[in-house]
């Protein structure tokens, strides 16, 4: 209870096991954030052309990614952000039951697509700091709302307390299409189900807003407000983790509302023990951005932090091969199909007492490696994509095609593995992996643990234990 | 919102024509792309005489609980919601394919559904549909140039 209201901060809020606020949080700029600091130019050349001055080679990626359409017209995505943004109806409908409302609104938002929804209750360190959308109009990515004017003088504590919740509505991208990550057909399942959970959060907010109360967008941090509303917990990849999609989940920027509504929990889906001791990631990773490490302090908040410039430095010079790489989300053992053997599983995972979890994960975790792999590289083919065929090349993919296709066509791409660049050893030449050996690091490696480091593989290593290593198909060289 | 995506101005046709098959095959293709964007039903049907001269319209049908021309309220808004993503989606993509592909409201646009096999007209000329009945809504029409193979 604040004694001068709107002066006093609440005490931090508990996230789940996975994350947990230790110190002061500094209200993030969100114009200090990659996208609006690479679209200043302050990344370097090959970023900023990258994010502004590039058209894709691909239809798909041109209609539904930002910033890499020829015409940006042919996005939906702007033309849905160009949409008024709407009076709060004057007349107030009143709401005698929060919880009828909440199911109400969660009812409404899984009506339109969502695949979840939940609410938060907002805390002060979750939003961003006050600032100002850049004028530069080409410099505004559509996915980013600006908290803008929204603040008007307030401060974040007596924002919290005008709109004390907040609403997480969101979409899971395609299991079947994410098989391909770092092809543009992971790619379509990203962006196309980024698009929707626009067009979802954007007709959510006109709909509160005609009951009568207010929506605030570009005002507090996914991630955060996923968590404290248990969407799921955050994963050693710096993704929210969900509990029936894994990392498949897009987090777009939230709804904070004045809307009476009840809060839900922070959830417990085993992954904070799960990744303790998987590192999927972080051995698939490309650029090494995911850590091996243990937790760190970032902004007085302890969690699992990635290197997101190393992250982001990649993009530029694999633009011909994929819009977003996805493989953390992929290679995540959460990411499976939504089937009952996951529930199973999941449910299982978070019914086991703590302690003993550390066993069960590493039972699961051979399971994931035998039956997935320690990395995903498979073959997929949607409509006239097969990330089995190298990017420049080209082959049909009709199957039982007897068309006469000229040399254009002559690649015959066979076998369920798909092309991957060979991205890792380069990788590995310019972005040192931090050394975390969880067990002996002399010797006794079991197999399926896909260590790589750099040059460190021990010699001996077959080829074929070492391209399932490395995660990649052999090259022609 | 809604009157925002469909009013938005169309953009240009990608200067390269991509590299199609046969019209069989991106006929699958449109289809395929149509219900991984959300629609239920798709079909296409030929246009005998264009205004702008296209040979094809694209119809796609999705689920509605509730009609959007009788229910004013989220109930109506949702299917109508749903079809103008797919269309715009679909169209833009067309148009990104190198081909000309134009989304609008018709008033016939049961009639070309029922044309592209989707279902047979009921007296009123609402749509009724094998699958759903009457309760669908039609989507906004796409004409295209793209080679296609109608129903």
């Amino acid at each position: 209870m604040a004694v001068t209201p709107g002066t006093e901060t609440p005490p931090p809020p508990y996230l789940g096991r996975s994350v947990r606020i230790v110190g002061p949080v500094a209200n993030v700029d969100m114009n200090q954030t990659p996208h609006p600091r690479n679209s200043r130019g302050e990344l370097g050349k090959a970023l900023f052309n990258w994010y502004r001055n590039t058209i894709s080679r691909d239809p798909l990626t041109r209609v539904s990614a930002p910033n890499h359409f020829a015409d940006q017209r042919n996005f939906l995505a702007s033309v849905v952000n160009q949409a008024p943004k709407g009076k709060i109806n004057s007349s107030q409908v009143a709401v005698s039951d929060p919880a009828a409302m909440t199911r109400h609104i969660k009812a409404v938002a899984h009506h339109m697509g969502a695949d979840v929804v939940t609410v938060a209750r907002a805390h002060p360190s979750f939003l961003y700091a006050a600032t100002a959308p850049p004028k530069d109009s080409a410099a505004r990515d559509v996915y980013q709302n600006r908290s803008g004017d929204v603040y008007q003088g307030r401060t974040p504590e007596q924002m919290v307390q005008r709109y004390p919740y907040i609403i997480v509505a969101t979409t899971a991208w395609d299991y079947d299409k994410l098989q391909a990550h770092r092809h543009y057909i992971g790619d379509a399942a990203y962006h196309v189900s980024q698009m929707k959970a626009q067009l979802i959060l954007k007709a959510l907010e006109g709909y509160i807003k005609e009951l009568g109360y207010a929506a605030l967008r570009g005002m507090s941090n996914p991630q955060a407000a996923g968590l404290a509303s248990g969407v799921g917990e955050l994963g050693r990849n710096g993704l929210l983790i969900h509990r029936k999609f894994g990392a498949r989940i897009h987090m777009p920027d939230p709804i904070m509302t004045d809307l009476p509504l009840v809060p839900d929990r922070p959830v417990d889906n085993g992954v904070e023990d799960f990744c303790k001791i998987c590192r999927k990631c972080a051995i698939n990773c490309p650029t090494n951005s995911v850590p091996f490490g243990d937790k760190v302090v970032f902004n007085g908040v302890e969690k699992y932090k990635i290197n997101w410039l190393t992250c982001y430095k990649v993009r530029p010079y694999m633009d011909a091969h994929w819009g977003s790489c996805l493989t953390c989300a992929t290679v995540c053992p959460f990411t499976k199909p939504n089937v009952w053997w996951r529930s199973l599983t999941v449910w299982a995972l978070s019914a086991c007492p703590i302690p003993a979890r550390p066993l069960l994960v590493r039972a699961l975790k051979a399971i994931d490696d035998r039956f997935w792999g320690t990395t995903r590289q498979s073959r997929v083919r949607w409509l006239g994509y097969d990330s089995g065929i190298k990017p420049g090349e080209q082959a049909c993919t009709v199957a039982g095609c007897t068309a006469e296709h000229g040399t254009a066509h002559a690649a015959e791409p066979v076998g369920s593995i798909g092309y991957y660049a060979p991205l890792k050893e380069n990788t590995n030449r310019f972005v040192k992996r931090d050394v975390y050996w969880p067990c002996d690091p002399t010797g006794s490696r079991s197999r399926g643990d896909g260590r790589t480091r750099g040059t460190m593989i021990p010699t001996g290593t077959s080829s074929s234990t070492l391209r399932r290593q490395i995660g990649r198909t052999p090259c022609s060289t | 919102m809604l009157d925002v995506i469909r009013k938005a101005p169309e953009g240009n046709v990608f200067p390269t024509k991509a590299d199609l098959h046969t019209p069989e095959v991106t006929t699958s293709h449109v289809k395929e792309m149509a219900r991984y964007l959300g629609t239920d039903l798709v079909g296409i049907t030929t246009l005998e005489n264009d205004d702008a001269g296209h040979p094809f319209a694209i119809v796609c049908v999705v689920r509605a609980d509730d009609d959007p021309h009788e229910a004013p309220g989220i109930g109506g808004q949702v299917p109508a919601q749903n079809g103008l993503f797919v269309t715009f989606v679909l169209a833009a993509w067309i148009r990104e394919l190198g081909f000309r592909a134009t989304m609008a409201m018709s008033p016939d646009a049961p009639r070309l559904a029922a044309a592209a096999k989707l279902g047979t007209l009921d007296r009123t000329g609402k749509l009724v549909t094998a699958e759903y009945g009457t309760r669908v809504h039609v989507a906004d029409v796409i004409r295209t140039d793209l080679p296609l193979v109608p129903a």
